[in-house]
């Protein structure tokens, strides 16, 4: 209710006292004369009686001005005009009048009977400013999680007679902290690092002189609940679900690269596997349905479908990769802006043939724009020491002319095989496991060979070698794979009990997307229906988060590093899109770490008594300063480093030569025996000459013919420098008899001098009772040498 | 000229140490048809003409098993119905599709090759590299044996694909 006032008006001769009228400050003024007197007598003025219903408020103010109690002696009939101070006027008995403004203001009102005027004293009126307007603000913030997330956003405020605002924080958020710009109105929210709440909200009030409006301002808190449980992007020793907690800093760096800002938007990643889930809740944002191709159907959708049992592989592997980020499902995939195309090549109706791993692998327009491949697949008996194929290196090769000729990277598992190899005759892998080195090989697969592949060993949550992962000189880098996930709380104690290996059983595994249903849950380890719950995760959908069972806490394998590291080169490549294949294979080994310091390979006197034989080497550098090990390539992927070096990257390598001298020899007699129980053996040595300087890829293609197979049989590799490489060691799980053509890789010699003496050795460690290995008469023993 | 010197040094003067290890006592597998047998690049593939394998997921779907069928020689093989083949350099059963992969030398161009006798001739990838698709066990070792007599290829390579029969399990994928 307005506030009345009395006033005093004063006008010639009379005083009168303003009264109230009703809700109306009433102000009289009297005329001159009045009364009395004779004819001749001047009538007498009127008397000017104005109110007002309001003498204050905000603008606009309208204001009810009334001057009709105003009267004349004579009634003479009155005419009325207003007068305002902010230059305004009416007429009339009454008027309405809007004070657009903020001020102090005045109305009078002149009263004319005809022959007088009488004007009323004046009507203060005191309007203040309206307050801001101020439009509702809603905050998203993608919670990055491993790290702080600042948000700025601006609060749109405006003033009617644009006054100048101040804002204030009045009321702080609850899970975040928040500031404002006391001039600008701009706000930036901050969380400090995983929040569980999804949403939050604070008050900023924004005022101008005298009036203020407080605006709530919501955040919507974008996150993947599953993110802090995925120690691969993030290890602080956090729940995996698995029983054991993992060993806090053992990660892949992904943070930095985040934080920078990349997530592989725009890089298309090819997944080449058993499938692909394509609806997936936590992955259809990113697949690319018209650059997939199903080989089972003919269509491009490589969905499972419904009818098939089982999970999908290729689901898991493509969510280690690129699951989408911020929509409040699942986890993170590593570069989770990627694109992801499915090609599910290992469907495994569909036998593996040439023609389909060329169309899956860029030698077809559905795949021939990818940036990259992920290859998170091992030959199905890895256990002989496959023959060279020249289809396998066609097709990869032609990979490295994709992306405009500056290559299309594959990124390859190198396999599980370390402790068994699935199909190999009984006690194949007594000996490896004996000494603790790996039974089956990165040479185990033929795919793997040539020059284009980055293959990817496992590292699991302390930091170490997973105890499946595959040994050899091909590795390039390690990539977290976990162990095996399980949790003793949960998995049935009459199914525990058949872990062959019940230390790594229940340390972390990869935590990814699955394929939705729990009816196709994971039954890799105990081939149950239904399958058996592995830890508080994989519970049959009993766990909020993954109620259909679309979330798996136990993927394992180098077919997780493999993703692991295809998302790294993802970033990679969207930091620096001029990086070519041999671009990212040198950043990866320039940048990666040092894990497993300690390792100093696997040496025995039980090899040969007298003797102590290295089977497995530990870290060694080489003469151009790059530590490798068999066991770790280059080291561990640091994401953040790797990105950090690709975005300034400007030394892009000079053009790739192959040698082109003739290094082949061939025995000539029977005499050629590699001689058994010697710790010497026999050794060829190439003399190279060739116009580049720099190694990047060593190839040895070996044809021997061993009895009773490869066991016993190791073969060396020393450089020019003096750098030695085992290429396949002693206590290998090779049942081959026969090697012919096969392709033994290493890449320890990476960054040094091409020319010189290379020394290719060949050791059987067996008694000579029962055992030979002869070199092939027909067949030469062949070095080959890229780089620049 | 790239100067190459190549020598073999034996260490046959070195007395041979008594060694620890011992090599495990295998019987191999000795060839059953000599007539059935084709070389694939150094090692001996033999065909085994009355057999077919039927590619099968298992109950985890994640691994391929091999139904192994009696089929009569003549019956054909293809991506459903393989035919087996036994490597006697690996001493392991193999599968083909009938699948033939093939290269030209560098520099040459395939022509004038007949569907008739190259069967389901497709282009696989650059440069020239192509596929053939046998159709019976005996097309197989005809088509492998002519493409390998050619000598404008730069090599010719069988598609045998590995793993284990109905009732053992192994895993193709790296888990």
């Amino acid at each position: 209710m307005a506030k009345l006032q009395t006033a005093i008006a004063r006008t010639r001769d009379c005083l009168h006292r303003g009264v109230l009228s009703g809700f109306f400050l009433v102000l009289t003024a009297c005329g001159g004369g009045g009364g009395g007197g004779g004819s001749a007598a001047p009538p007498s003025p009127p008397v000017a009686t104005a109110s007002a219903n309001v003498s204050q408020g905000q603008a606009p103010l309208t204001v009810n001005f009334d001057a009709s109690k105003s009267t004349d002696p004579q009634n003479f009939p009155l005419t009325y005009s207003w007068t305002f101070s902010d230059g305004a006027t009416a007429t009339g008995a009454t008027a309405a009048h809007t004070f657009q403004n903020h001020g102090s203001y005045t109305a009078t009102v002149a009263v004319n009977d005809g022959h007088n005027t009488a004007t009323s004293a004046p009507i203060a009126i005191s309007v203040s400013p309206a307050p801001p307007t101020v439009q509702p603000l809603t905050v998203q913030v993608n919670v990055m999680g491993v790290a702080a997330t600042a948000v700025t956003a601006q609060l749109l405020a405006s003033d009617r007679e644009n006054l100048a605002l101040t804002y204030t924080l009045t009321t702080p958020p609850t899970v975040g902290t928040a500031t404002v710009n006391s001039s600008t109105g701009a706000v930036t929210y901050t969380v400090p690092g995983y929040v569980t709440a999804t949403t939050d909200s604070f008050v900023v009030t924004a005022a101008n002189l005298d009036a203020s409006s407080p605006s709530t301002v919501n955040v919507s808190l974008n996150s993947d609940p599953l993110l802090t449980n995925q120690w691969h992007i993030q290890n602080v020793g956090q729940n995996t679900f698995a029983t054991t907690f993992p060993v806090a800093g053992n990660d892949m760096n992904v943070t930095g690269a985040w934080t920078a800002g990349y997530s592989g938007k725009g890089i298309k990643v090819g997944v080449v596997d058993s499938g692909l889930e394509a609806a997936h809740e936590d992955l259809a944002a990113n697949v690319d349905l018209t650059h997939s191709f199903n080989f089972v159907t003919g269509t491009n959708d490589p969905t499972r479908p419904p009818t098939d049992a089982g999970d999908d592989h290729g689901t898991q592997v493509a969510g280690i990769i690129g699951a989408v980020a911020f929509n409040g499902k699942g986890g993170r995939g590593v570069a989770y802006n990627a694109t992801l195309r499915g090609y599910n090549l290992l469907a495994p109706t569909v036998p593996f043939s040439v023609a389909n791993f060329g169309k899956a692998m860029g030698s077809d327009p559905v795949s021939a724009d990818n940036d990259l491949f992920n290859a998170s697949f091992e030959a199905a008996q890895g256990f002989s020491l496959p023959t060279f194929s020249g289809a396998y290196q066609a097709i990869t090769g032609t990979t490295l002319t994709l992306r405009a000729n500056l290559g299309a990277a594959i990124v390859n598992a190198a396999g599980n095989d370390f402790v068994s190899l699935t199909g190999a005759p009984a006690g194949a892998c007594a000996l490896a496991n004996q000494f603790g080195v790996g039974c089956g090989d990165t040479a185990g697969d033929e795919r793997r060979g040539g020059f284009a592949p980055i293959i990817v060993a496992a590292l699991n949550a302390n930091g170490i070698h997973s105890s499946y992962s595959n040994t050899g000189a091909s590795l390039w880098v390690s990539a977290p794979g976990g162990e095996f996930g399980g949790n003793v709380s949960v998995i049935p104690s009459q199914f525990f009990s058949q872990f062959a290996d019940p230390i790594h059983a229940i340390q972390p595994a990869i935590i990814t997307t699955a394929r939705t249903g729990c009816p196709y849950a994971s039954q890799a380890f105990f081939n149950q229906t239904p399958p058996v719950s592995m830890n508080p995760l994989d519970d049959q959908g009993a766990n909020p988060l993954a109620p259909q069972c679309q979330y798996t806490a136990q993927m394992n394998g180098t077919s997780s590093a493999t993703p692991n590291t295809a998302g790294t080169v993802a970033m990679m490549l969207e930091a620096n899109p001029k990086l070519s294949v041999r671009d990212v294979k040198y950043i990866l080994a320039k940048t990666a770490k040092h894990v497993d310091p300690n390792f100093t390979g696997v040496a025995s006197t039980n090899v040969v008594p007298g003797n102590t034989i290295t089977l497995e080497q530990g870290w060694v550098t080489n003469s151009a300063g790059f530590s490798f090990s068999n066991r770790y390539g280059f080291g561990g992927v640091d994401a953040a480093a790797a990105v950090a070096m690709a975005k300034s990257y400007t030394s892009f390598l000079p053009t790739l030569q192959n040698s082109t001298g003739n290094y082949a020899f061939t025995a000539t007699t029977a005499a050629d025996v590699v001689p058994p129980g010697s710790v010497t053996g026999a050794t060829i040595t190439y003399t190279v000459s060739e116009p580049f300087s720099t190694v990047e890829f060593v190839v040895v293609i070996v044809s021997l013919s061993s009895t009773p197979g490869m066991l016993c049989n190791q073969i060396e590799l020393t450089s020019p420098s003096g750098t030695k490489s085992i290429l396949v060691h002693a206590a290998n799980g090779f049942q081959n008899t026969s090697v012919p053509l096969s392709r033994l890789e290493s890449n320890a010699f990476y960054g040094e001098p091409v020319n010189g003496a290379w020394k290719l050795k060949f050791l059987d460690f067996c008694n000579a009772s029962g055992t030979s290995t002869t070199l092939s008469t027909t067949q030469a023993q062949l070095l080959s040498i890229e780089g620049h | 000229m790239n100067r190459i010197i190549i020598s073999l040094v034996l260490a046959l003067a070195v007395s041979p140490v008594c060694a620890a290890l011992q090599a495990p006592t295998r019987t191999l597998q000795p060839v059953g048809d000599a007539s059935m047998v084709v070389m694939d690049r150094g090692a001996k593939l033999e065909v085994i003409p009355t057999k077919r394998a039927m590619p099968q997921a298992d109950a985890t779907s994640r691994v391929t098993i091999h139904r192994v069928v009696a089929a009569s020689a003549g019956s054909m093989i293809g991506p459903q119905q393989l035919g087996v083949v036994f490597n006697h350099a690996r001493q392991e059963q193999g599968y083909i599709s009938g699948e033939i992969a093939f290269q030209m030398k560098s520099g040459l161009k395939l022509s004038g090759l007949s569907s008739a006798i190259y069967p389901g001739l497709k282009k696989v990838t650059n440069p020239e590299v192509y596929v053939v698709n046998a159709r019976t066990p005996a097309e197989f070792i005809a088509v492998l044996k002519r493409l390998q007599a050619r000598d404008d290829l730069a090599w010719v390579e069988p598609t045998v694909t590995y793993g284990p029969s109905q009732t053992s399990v192994t895993n193709e994928l790296a888990k």
